[in-house]
Protein backbone atom coordinates (compact mmCIF):
# COMPACT_ATOMS: atom_id res chain seq x y z
CA UNK A 1 0.00 0.00 0.00
CA UNK A 2 0.98 3.47 -0.89
CA UNK A 3 1.34 6.55 1.83
CA UNK A 4 -2.03 7.91 -0.37
CA UNK A 5 -3.85 4.76 0.79
CA UNK A 6 -2.69 4.60 4.13
CA UNK A 7 -3.32 8.34 4.60
CA UNK A 8 -7.11 7.17 3.16
CA UNK A 9 -7.60 4.75 5.61
CA UNK A 10 -6.67 6.73 8.11
CA UNK A 11 -9.42 8.71 7.24
CA UNK A 12 -11.93 6.55 6.51
CA UNK A 13 -11.17 4.93 10.20
CA UNK A 14 -11.32 8.39 12.11
CA UNK A 15 -14.74 8.47 10.22
CA UNK A 16 -15.63 5.03 11.36
CA UNK A 17 -14.94 5.14 14.19
CA UNK A 18 -15.31 9.25 15.63
CA UNK A 19 -12.02 8.39 16.94
CA UNK A 20 -8.17 9.53 16.50
CA UNK A 21 -6.19 6.94 14.31
CA UNK A 22 -2.56 5.77 13.52
CA UNK A 23 -2.15 2.99 11.63
CA UNK A 24 1.91 1.58 11.49
CA UNK A 25 3.35 -1.91 10.60
CA UNK A 26 1.85 -1.90 6.94
CA UNK A 27 3.73 -4.79 5.01
CA UNK A 28 1.90 -7.03 2.48
CA UNK A 29 1.98 -10.69 3.51
CA UNK A 30 2.72 -13.69 1.03
CA UNK A 31 0.27 -16.15 0.04
CA UNK A 32 -2.55 -14.64 -1.96
CA UNK A 33 -3.23 -14.85 -5.71
CA UNK A 34 -6.62 -13.81 -5.65
CA UNK A 35 -6.44 -11.66 -2.49
CA UNK A 36 -3.90 -9.48 -0.99
CA UNK A 37 -3.20 -9.46 3.04
CA UNK A 38 -1.88 -6.45 4.33
CA UNK A 39 -0.47 -6.52 8.29
CA UNK A 40 -1.32 -3.21 9.50
CA UNK A 41 -1.21 -1.95 13.29
CA UNK A 42 -4.35 0.25 14.03
CA UNK A 43 -3.89 2.78 17.20
CA UNK A 44 -7.35 3.83 18.37
CA UNK A 45 -7.21 5.68 21.22
CA UNK A 46 -5.08 3.30 23.88
CA UNK A 47 -5.88 0.48 21.84
CA UNK A 48 -3.69 -1.25 19.19
CA UNK A 49 -5.00 -3.37 16.99
CA UNK A 50 -2.92 -6.34 15.13
CA UNK A 51 -5.27 -6.55 12.05
CA UNK A 52 -5.07 -7.52 8.51
CA UNK A 53 -6.37 -5.51 5.54
CA UNK A 54 -7.65 -8.00 2.93
CA UNK A 55 -8.73 -6.57 -0.80
CA UNK A 56 -8.23 -7.68 -4.43
CA UNK A 57 -5.19 -8.37 -5.81
CA UNK A 58 -5.04 -7.25 -9.08
CA UNK A 59 -5.11 -10.11 -11.04
CA UNK A 60 -8.53 -11.18 -8.86
CA UNK A 61 -10.59 -13.95 -10.79
CA UNK A 62 -14.05 -12.70 -11.19
CA UNK A 63 -15.97 -15.99 -9.39
CA UNK A 64 -14.27 -15.66 -6.19
CA UNK A 65 -16.48 -13.95 -3.59
CA UNK A 66 -16.65 -10.01 -3.66
CA UNK A 67 -15.27 -8.75 -0.52
CA UNK A 68 -18.32 -7.60 1.18
CA UNK A 69 -19.75 -10.98 0.96
CA UNK A 70 -16.70 -12.50 2.30
CA UNK A 71 -16.77 -10.22 5.38
CA UNK A 72 -20.45 -10.73 6.01
CA UNK A 73 -19.76 -14.45 5.90
CA UNK A 74 -16.71 -13.79 8.65
CA UNK A 75 -19.31 -11.85 10.90
CA UNK A 76 -22.23 -14.63 10.68
CA UNK A 77 -19.55 -17.21 11.40
CA UNK A 78 -17.79 -14.97 13.93
CA UNK A 79 -21.48 -14.60 15.99
CA UNK A 80 -22.11 -18.34 15.41
CA UNK A 81 -19.19 -18.98 17.46
CA UNK A 82 -16.66 -19.71 15.04
CA UNK A 83 -13.03 -19.20 15.39
CA UNK A 84 -12.86 -16.74 13.08
CA UNK A 85 -10.48 -13.47 13.00
CA UNK A 86 -13.25 -11.05 14.02
CA UNK A 87 -14.45 -8.64 11.48
CA UNK A 88 -14.10 -5.22 11.98
CA UNK A 89 -15.10 -2.19 9.13
CA UNK A 90 -15.69 -2.94 5.60
CA UNK A 91 -14.81 -0.26 2.94
CA UNK A 92 -15.68 0.36 -0.80
CA UNK A 93 -13.20 1.31 -3.77
CA UNK A 94 -13.79 4.74 -3.32
CA UNK A 95 -11.14 4.46 0.15
CA UNK A 96 -8.02 2.34 -1.44
CA UNK A 97 -9.10 2.02 -4.87
CA UNK A 98 -10.25 -1.58 -3.97
CA UNK A 99 -13.42 -2.75 -2.06
CA UNK A 100 -11.38 -4.34 1.38
CA UNK A 101 -11.58 -5.18 4.80
CA UNK A 102 -10.01 -5.40 8.43
CA UNK A 103 -10.08 -7.64 10.52
CA UNK A 104 -8.04 -8.58 13.47
CA UNK A 105 -4.80 -10.60 12.85
CA UNK A 106 -4.72 -14.54 14.02
CA UNK A 107 -1.49 -15.51 15.48
CA UNK A 108 0.45 -18.91 14.19
CA UNK A 109 1.05 -20.22 11.16
CA UNK A 110 -1.19 -21.99 8.67
CA UNK A 111 1.04 -24.36 6.26
CA UNK A 112 -0.32 -27.47 6.09
CA UNK A 113 2.91 -29.38 5.44
CA UNK A 114 4.48 -27.46 8.53
CA UNK A 115 1.23 -28.11 10.71
CA UNK A 116 1.14 -31.90 10.14
CA UNK A 117 4.97 -32.88 10.86
CA UNK A 118 5.68 -29.88 13.89
CA UNK A 119 3.90 -31.40 16.84
CA UNK A 120 5.18 -27.94 18.31
CA UNK A 121 2.27 -26.73 16.88
CA UNK A 122 -0.87 -27.68 18.50
CA UNK A 123 0.73 -30.60 20.19
CA UNK A 124 -2.97 -32.74 21.43
CA UNK A 125 -3.51 -33.70 18.08
CA UNK A 126 -6.79 -35.44 19.36
CA UNK A 127 -7.60 -32.06 20.74
CA UNK A 128 -7.20 -30.08 17.70
CA UNK A 129 -9.25 -32.02 15.43
CA UNK A 130 -11.59 -32.44 18.18
CA UNK A 131 -11.64 -28.54 17.95
CA UNK A 132 -12.00 -28.69 14.13
CA UNK A 133 -15.48 -30.80 14.48
CA UNK A 134 -16.94 -28.81 16.61
CA UNK A 135 -16.07 -25.01 14.06
CA UNK A 136 -17.73 -27.54 11.76
CA UNK A 137 -20.49 -27.83 13.91
CA UNK A 138 -20.89 -24.22 14.98
CA UNK A 139 -20.50 -23.29 11.22
CA UNK A 140 -23.62 -25.39 9.99
CA UNK A 141 -25.75 -24.54 13.08
CA UNK A 142 -26.30 -21.33 10.47
CA UNK A 143 -29.13 -22.18 8.53
CA UNK A 144 -31.19 -20.73 5.46
CA UNK A 145 -32.59 -18.51 4.91
CA UNK A 146 -30.89 -15.63 6.08
CA UNK A 147 -31.00 -11.99 5.11
CA UNK A 148 -27.06 -11.09 5.77
CA UNK A 149 -25.87 -14.20 3.21
CA UNK A 150 -28.89 -13.64 0.52
CA UNK A 151 -25.97 -13.20 -1.87
CA UNK A 152 -25.80 -17.00 -1.28
CA UNK A 153 -27.93 -18.95 -3.71
CA UNK A 154 -30.52 -21.33 -2.01
CA UNK A 155 -30.32 -24.49 -4.64
CA UNK A 156 -33.59 -26.38 -5.44
CA UNK A 157 -31.66 -29.28 -5.97
CA UNK A 158 -29.27 -31.60 -4.12
CA UNK A 159 -26.07 -29.90 -3.35
CA UNK A 160 -24.14 -32.93 -4.93
CA UNK A 161 -27.00 -33.20 -7.78
CA UNK A 162 -25.98 -30.06 -8.92
CA UNK A 163 -22.30 -30.34 -8.45
CA UNK A 164 -22.63 -33.35 -10.76
CA UNK A 165 -24.67 -31.55 -13.48
CA UNK A 166 -22.26 -28.43 -13.29
CA UNK A 167 -19.36 -30.61 -13.75
CA UNK A 168 -21.03 -32.93 -16.36
CA UNK A 169 -21.91 -28.98 -18.33
CA UNK A 170 -17.79 -28.11 -17.75
CA UNK A 171 -16.70 -30.72 -18.73
CA UNK A 172 -18.66 -31.13 -22.06
CA UNK A 173 -17.83 -27.38 -22.75
CA UNK A 174 -14.22 -28.52 -22.43
CA UNK A 175 -11.17 -29.12 -24.95
CA UNK A 176 -9.87 -32.09 -23.00
CA UNK A 177 -12.05 -35.09 -21.80
CA UNK A 178 -11.60 -37.16 -18.13
CA UNK A 179 -13.32 -40.66 -18.38
CA UNK A 180 -11.79 -41.35 -15.12
CA UNK A 181 -13.66 -38.05 -13.80
CA UNK A 182 -16.66 -39.04 -15.21
CA UNK A 183 -16.50 -42.51 -13.83
CA UNK A 184 -16.65 -41.01 -10.00
CA UNK A 185 -19.63 -38.54 -11.09
CA UNK A 186 -21.54 -41.66 -12.07
CA UNK A 187 -21.09 -43.07 -8.63
CA UNK A 188 -21.30 -39.94 -6.77
CA UNK A 189 -25.01 -39.94 -8.62
CA UNK A 190 -25.73 -43.59 -8.18
CA UNK A 191 -24.87 -43.72 -4.19
CA UNK A 192 -26.31 -39.63 -3.86
CA UNK A 193 -27.47 -39.82 -0.12
CA UNK A 194 -31.05 -38.32 1.03
CA UNK A 195 -31.20 -34.58 0.66
CA UNK A 196 -30.65 -33.24 4.64
CA UNK A 197 -32.05 -29.28 5.38
CA UNK A 198 -29.08 -27.15 3.91
CA UNK A 199 -26.69 -25.48 6.23
CA UNK A 200 -24.03 -23.46 6.16
CA UNK A 201 -20.64 -25.40 4.74
CA UNK A 202 -17.16 -23.78 4.88
CA UNK A 203 -16.49 -26.03 1.86
CA UNK A 204 -13.19 -25.72 2.29
CA UNK A 205 -12.17 -26.72 5.68
CA UNK A 206 -8.87 -28.41 5.36
CA UNK A 207 -5.55 -28.62 6.77
CA UNK A 208 -3.72 -25.60 5.17
CA UNK A 209 -6.99 -23.58 5.66
CA UNK A 210 -6.84 -22.97 9.56
CA UNK A 211 -3.71 -21.42 11.76
CA UNK A 212 -2.52 -23.21 14.74
CA UNK A 213 0.15 -22.05 17.06
CA UNK A 214 1.05 -24.08 20.54
CA UNK A 215 -1.94 -23.24 21.90
CA UNK A 216 -3.70 -25.35 19.40
CA UNK A 217 -6.18 -23.73 16.80
CA UNK A 218 -6.29 -19.68 15.94
CA UNK A 219 -8.23 -19.24 13.09
CA UNK A 220 -10.33 -20.55 10.35
CA UNK A 221 -9.31 -19.16 6.90
CA UNK A 222 -10.37 -18.84 3.64
CA UNK A 223 -14.49 -18.70 3.59
CA UNK A 224 -14.21 -18.28 -0.34
CA UNK A 225 -16.35 -21.46 -1.56
CA UNK A 226 -18.65 -21.08 1.20
CA UNK A 227 -22.03 -21.98 0.14
CA UNK A 228 -25.54 -23.64 1.66
CA UNK A 229 -24.55 -27.60 0.96
CA UNK A 230 -24.89 -30.64 2.94
CA UNK A 231 -23.38 -30.43 5.88
CA UNK A 232 -21.58 -33.81 6.17
CA UNK A 233 -19.73 -32.69 3.09
CA UNK A 234 -16.91 -30.84 5.17
CA UNK A 235 -15.99 -33.85 6.84
CA UNK A 236 -15.72 -35.57 3.90
CA UNK A 237 -13.54 -32.96 2.58
CA UNK A 238 -11.32 -32.75 5.85
CA UNK A 239 -10.85 -36.32 5.62
CA UNK A 240 -10.25 -36.87 1.71
CA UNK A 241 -6.61 -38.76 1.14
CA UNK A 242 -6.20 -35.77 -1.01
CA UNK A 243 -6.03 -32.99 1.54
CA UNK A 244 -3.68 -35.18 4.33
CA UNK A 245 -0.27 -33.94 3.03
CA UNK A 246 0.94 -37.40 2.46
CA UNK A 247 -0.63 -38.93 6.00
CA UNK A 248 -1.74 -41.86 5.23
CA UNK A 249 -1.98 -43.41 8.41
CA UNK A 250 -5.81 -44.08 9.76
CA UNK A 251 -5.14 -42.12 12.86
CA UNK A 252 -4.01 -39.44 10.92
CA UNK A 253 -7.29 -39.33 8.52
CA UNK A 254 -8.58 -36.47 9.69
CA UNK A 255 -6.80 -33.70 7.91
CA UNK A 256 -3.38 -35.29 8.21
CA UNK A 257 -3.27 -34.55 11.61
CA UNK A 258 -5.39 -36.57 13.67
CA UNK A 259 -8.10 -39.66 13.84
CA UNK A 260 -11.92 -39.71 12.45
CA UNK A 261 -12.84 -40.57 15.68
CA UNK A 262 -11.46 -37.24 17.23
CA UNK A 263 -13.29 -35.40 14.78
CA UNK A 264 -16.94 -37.13 14.93
CA UNK A 265 -16.65 -36.89 18.81
CA UNK A 266 -16.08 -32.72 18.28
CA UNK A 267 -18.98 -32.86 16.07
CA UNK A 268 -21.24 -34.57 18.16
CA UNK A 269 -20.46 -32.31 20.82
CA UNK A 270 -22.05 -29.45 19.33
CA UNK A 271 -24.81 -30.86 17.01
CA UNK A 272 -25.58 -34.07 18.94
CA UNK A 273 -25.06 -35.59 15.46
CA UNK A 274 -22.21 -38.85 15.62
CA UNK A 275 -21.29 -38.91 11.67
CA UNK A 276 -20.88 -42.55 10.32
CA UNK A 277 -18.13 -43.59 8.46
CA UNK A 278 -20.04 -44.85 5.91
CA UNK A 279 -22.01 -41.47 5.63
CA UNK A 280 -18.30 -39.49 5.13
CA UNK A 281 -17.54 -42.01 2.73
CA UNK A 282 -19.46 -40.58 0.10
CA UNK A 283 -18.17 -37.03 0.78
CA UNK A 284 -14.50 -38.18 0.55
CA UNK A 285 -15.82 -39.31 -2.77
CA UNK A 286 -16.97 -36.20 -3.50
CA UNK A 287 -14.12 -34.41 -1.99
CA UNK A 288 -11.98 -35.90 -4.73
CA UNK A 289 -14.23 -35.43 -7.84
CA UNK A 290 -14.94 -31.73 -6.99
CA UNK A 291 -11.02 -31.21 -5.78
CA UNK A 292 -10.12 -32.60 -9.38
CA UNK A 293 -12.93 -30.68 -11.51
CA UNK A 294 -11.34 -27.50 -9.68
CA UNK A 295 -8.19 -28.37 -10.36
CA UNK A 296 -8.97 -28.63 -14.22
CA UNK A 297 -10.40 -25.23 -14.11
CA UNK A 298 -7.66 -23.73 -12.22
CA UNK A 299 -4.80 -25.36 -14.59
CA UNK A 300 -6.91 -23.60 -17.37
CA UNK A 301 -5.72 -20.43 -15.84
CA UNK A 302 -2.22 -21.22 -17.02
CA UNK A 303 -2.80 -23.29 -20.08
CA UNK A 304 -5.65 -20.45 -22.06
CA UNK A 305 -2.41 -17.71 -21.50
CA UNK A 306 -4.47 -15.48 -19.06
CA UNK A 307 -2.48 -16.09 -16.12
CA UNK A 308 1.29 -18.00 -16.59
CA UNK A 309 1.72 -19.57 -13.25
CA UNK A 310 3.91 -22.63 -12.73
CA UNK A 311 1.81 -23.17 -9.46
CA UNK A 312 -0.89 -22.97 -11.82
CA UNK A 313 0.50 -25.20 -14.65
CA UNK A 314 0.92 -28.05 -12.02
CA UNK A 315 -2.19 -28.18 -10.66
CA UNK A 316 -2.97 -30.11 -14.34
CA UNK A 317 -1.13 -32.66 -12.75
CA UNK A 318 -2.72 -33.40 -9.62
CA UNK A 319 -5.98 -34.75 -11.79
CA UNK A 320 -4.51 -37.99 -12.68
CA UNK A 321 -3.92 -38.66 -8.97
CA UNK A 322 -7.46 -38.23 -8.21
CA UNK A 323 -9.01 -39.78 -10.41
CA UNK A 324 -6.94 -42.93 -9.99
CA UNK A 325 -7.98 -42.46 -6.65
CA UNK A 326 -11.78 -41.67 -7.43
CA UNK A 327 -11.63 -45.31 -9.38
CA UNK A 328 -10.32 -47.08 -6.37
CA UNK A 329 -12.79 -46.02 -4.15
CA UNK A 330 -15.54 -46.69 -6.40
CA UNK A 331 -14.91 -50.08 -7.11
CA UNK A 332 -13.03 -50.07 -10.12
CA UNK A 333 -9.34 -50.91 -8.74
CA UNK A 334 -7.36 -53.03 -11.30
CA UNK A 335 -9.82 -52.14 -13.74
CA UNK A 336 -11.49 -55.24 -12.85
CA UNK A 337 -13.91 -53.95 -10.44
CA UNK A 338 -17.87 -53.46 -10.02
CA UNK A 339 -19.56 -51.05 -12.23
CA UNK A 340 -19.53 -47.46 -10.84
CA UNK B 1 22.47 -38.36 -34.11
CA UNK B 2 22.26 -35.44 -31.03
CA UNK B 3 24.85 -34.51 -28.94
CA UNK B 4 25.03 -36.36 -26.21
CA UNK B 5 23.96 -36.04 -22.66
CA UNK B 6 20.71 -36.20 -24.13
CA UNK B 7 17.71 -33.52 -22.84
CA UNK B 8 16.39 -36.45 -19.90
CA UNK B 9 20.06 -36.20 -18.53
CA UNK B 10 20.06 -32.98 -18.84
CA UNK B 11 16.88 -32.31 -16.75
CA UNK B 12 18.34 -35.19 -14.09
CA UNK B 13 21.58 -33.44 -13.86
CA UNK B 14 19.80 -29.85 -13.39
CA UNK B 15 17.69 -31.73 -10.53
CA UNK B 16 20.34 -33.16 -8.83
CA UNK B 17 21.91 -29.19 -8.89
CA UNK B 18 18.58 -27.79 -7.69
CA UNK B 19 18.36 -30.18 -4.62
CA UNK B 20 21.35 -30.81 -3.87
CA UNK B 21 23.02 -27.36 -3.78
CA UNK B 22 20.17 -24.77 -4.06
CA UNK B 23 17.51 -25.97 -1.79
CA UNK B 24 19.43 -26.53 1.39
CA UNK B 25 19.99 -22.60 0.32
CA UNK B 26 16.69 -21.35 0.81
CA UNK B 27 13.79 -21.38 3.23
CA UNK B 28 10.27 -20.35 2.85
CA UNK B 29 8.32 -19.57 -0.11
CA UNK B 30 11.89 -19.61 -2.08
CA UNK B 31 11.89 -22.89 -0.87
CA UNK B 32 8.61 -23.70 -1.85
CA UNK B 33 8.99 -22.52 -5.34
CA UNK B 34 12.16 -24.43 -5.85
CA UNK B 35 10.26 -27.47 -5.38
CA UNK B 36 7.52 -26.86 -7.51
CA UNK B 37 10.11 -26.30 -9.96
CA UNK B 38 11.40 -29.56 -9.27
CA UNK B 39 8.44 -30.83 -9.45
CA UNK B 40 7.72 -29.87 -13.16
CA UNK B 41 11.32 -30.53 -14.28
CA UNK B 42 10.37 -34.25 -13.40
CA UNK B 43 7.58 -34.49 -14.60
CA UNK B 44 8.99 -33.21 -18.19
CA UNK B 45 11.32 -35.39 -17.72
CA UNK B 46 9.49 -38.52 -17.74
CA UNK B 47 6.89 -37.09 -20.21
CA UNK B 48 10.47 -37.24 -22.62
CA UNK B 49 11.33 -40.51 -21.44
CA UNK B 50 8.25 -42.11 -22.28
CA UNK B 51 7.46 -39.90 -25.78
CA UNK B 52 4.55 -40.19 -27.75
CA UNK B 53 4.51 -44.17 -27.28
CA UNK B 54 1.53 -45.09 -24.61
CA UNK B 55 -0.53 -42.42 -26.04
CA UNK B 56 -0.23 -43.79 -29.38
CA UNK B 57 -0.83 -47.26 -28.27
CA UNK B 58 -3.91 -46.12 -26.27
CA UNK B 59 -5.27 -44.24 -28.72
CA UNK B 60 -5.05 -47.24 -30.79
CA UNK B 61 -6.56 -49.48 -28.54
CA UNK B 62 -9.26 -47.13 -28.05
CA UNK B 63 -10.22 -46.20 -31.38
CA UNK B 64 -10.30 -50.38 -32.41
CA UNK B 65 -13.07 -50.59 -29.43
CA UNK B 66 -15.16 -47.89 -30.56
CA UNK B 67 -14.46 -48.68 -33.94
CA UNK B 68 -13.22 -44.98 -35.10
CA UNK B 69 -10.02 -44.23 -36.64
CA UNK B 70 -6.99 -43.30 -33.67
CA UNK B 71 -6.76 -40.01 -35.41
CA UNK B 72 -10.01 -38.82 -34.46
CA UNK B 73 -9.91 -35.65 -32.78
CA UNK B 74 -12.90 -36.92 -30.23
CA UNK B 75 -11.88 -40.05 -29.60
CA UNK B 76 -11.06 -39.02 -25.66
CA UNK B 77 -14.22 -36.87 -25.54
CA UNK B 78 -16.84 -40.74 -27.44
CA UNK B 79 -14.50 -42.80 -24.11
CA UNK B 80 -15.44 -40.07 -22.17
CA UNK B 81 -19.31 -40.01 -23.22
CA UNK B 82 -19.52 -43.91 -22.94
CA UNK B 83 -18.00 -44.10 -19.13
CA UNK B 84 -21.10 -41.25 -18.54
CA UNK B 85 -23.46 -43.70 -20.02
CA UNK B 86 -22.73 -46.45 -18.48
CA UNK B 87 -21.52 -48.51 -21.04
CA UNK B 88 -17.76 -48.96 -19.84
CA UNK B 89 -19.24 -50.00 -16.52
CA UNK B 90 -21.14 -53.43 -18.53
CA UNK B 91 -17.82 -54.00 -19.98
CA UNK B 92 -14.44 -55.77 -19.14
CA UNK B 93 -11.88 -54.53 -21.64
CA UNK B 94 -13.48 -50.34 -21.43
CA UNK B 95 -12.95 -51.15 -17.97
CA UNK B 96 -9.39 -52.25 -18.57
CA UNK B 97 -8.60 -49.40 -20.32
CA UNK B 98 -10.42 -46.84 -18.21
CA UNK B 99 -7.78 -48.19 -15.38
CA UNK B 100 -4.73 -48.58 -17.83
CA UNK B 101 -5.19 -45.27 -19.26
CA UNK B 102 -5.37 -43.35 -15.83
CA UNK B 103 -2.34 -45.41 -14.69
CA UNK B 104 -0.20 -44.39 -17.25
CA UNK B 105 -1.26 -40.56 -16.72
CA UNK B 106 -0.66 -41.05 -12.84
CA UNK B 107 2.95 -42.61 -14.10
CA UNK B 108 3.97 -39.18 -15.45
CA UNK B 109 1.86 -36.86 -13.51
CA UNK B 110 2.81 -38.25 -9.83
CA UNK B 111 4.47 -41.66 -9.61
CA UNK B 112 5.12 -41.25 -5.93
CA UNK B 113 0.82 -42.20 -5.33
CA UNK B 114 1.62 -45.36 -7.09
CA UNK B 115 4.42 -46.23 -4.52
CA UNK B 116 2.81 -44.89 -1.78
CA UNK B 117 -0.28 -47.12 -2.40
CA UNK B 118 1.63 -50.55 -3.47
CA UNK B 119 0.68 -49.83 -6.70
CA UNK B 120 3.92 -50.25 -8.17
CA UNK B 121 7.78 -50.59 -6.70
Amino acid sequence: MDSKQIDALRTFLREQTGKPVDISGVSLLGGGAIQENHALDISVDEETIAAVLRCDAPSSVPDSRSRDQEFALLRAAFDAGVTVPEPLWFGDASVIGRPFFIMRRAQGTAAGHRIVRDTSLAPDREELVRRIGREMGHIHSIAPPRDDLAFLPVPEEHPAALFIRESREFLDSYHSAYPALEWGLNWLERNMPEREPLCLVHRDFRTGNYMVDESGLTAVLDWEFTDWSQPLEDLGWFCARCWRFGQLAEDRAAGGVGSREALFNGYEEVTGRRPRGEEIYYWEVFAHARWAVIAVKQAERHISGRESSLELALTAHIVPELELHLLRMTGLDGGQGAGA
Amino acid sequence: MRIQPDGVNLLETVSTLLKEEILAELEGSKAYELRMALNAIGIARRQLETGDRVEETEREVLAVMLDAEPEDADLEQRFARLVRDGTVADDDALRTLLWNQTLNRVRESAPRYLRQEGLEE
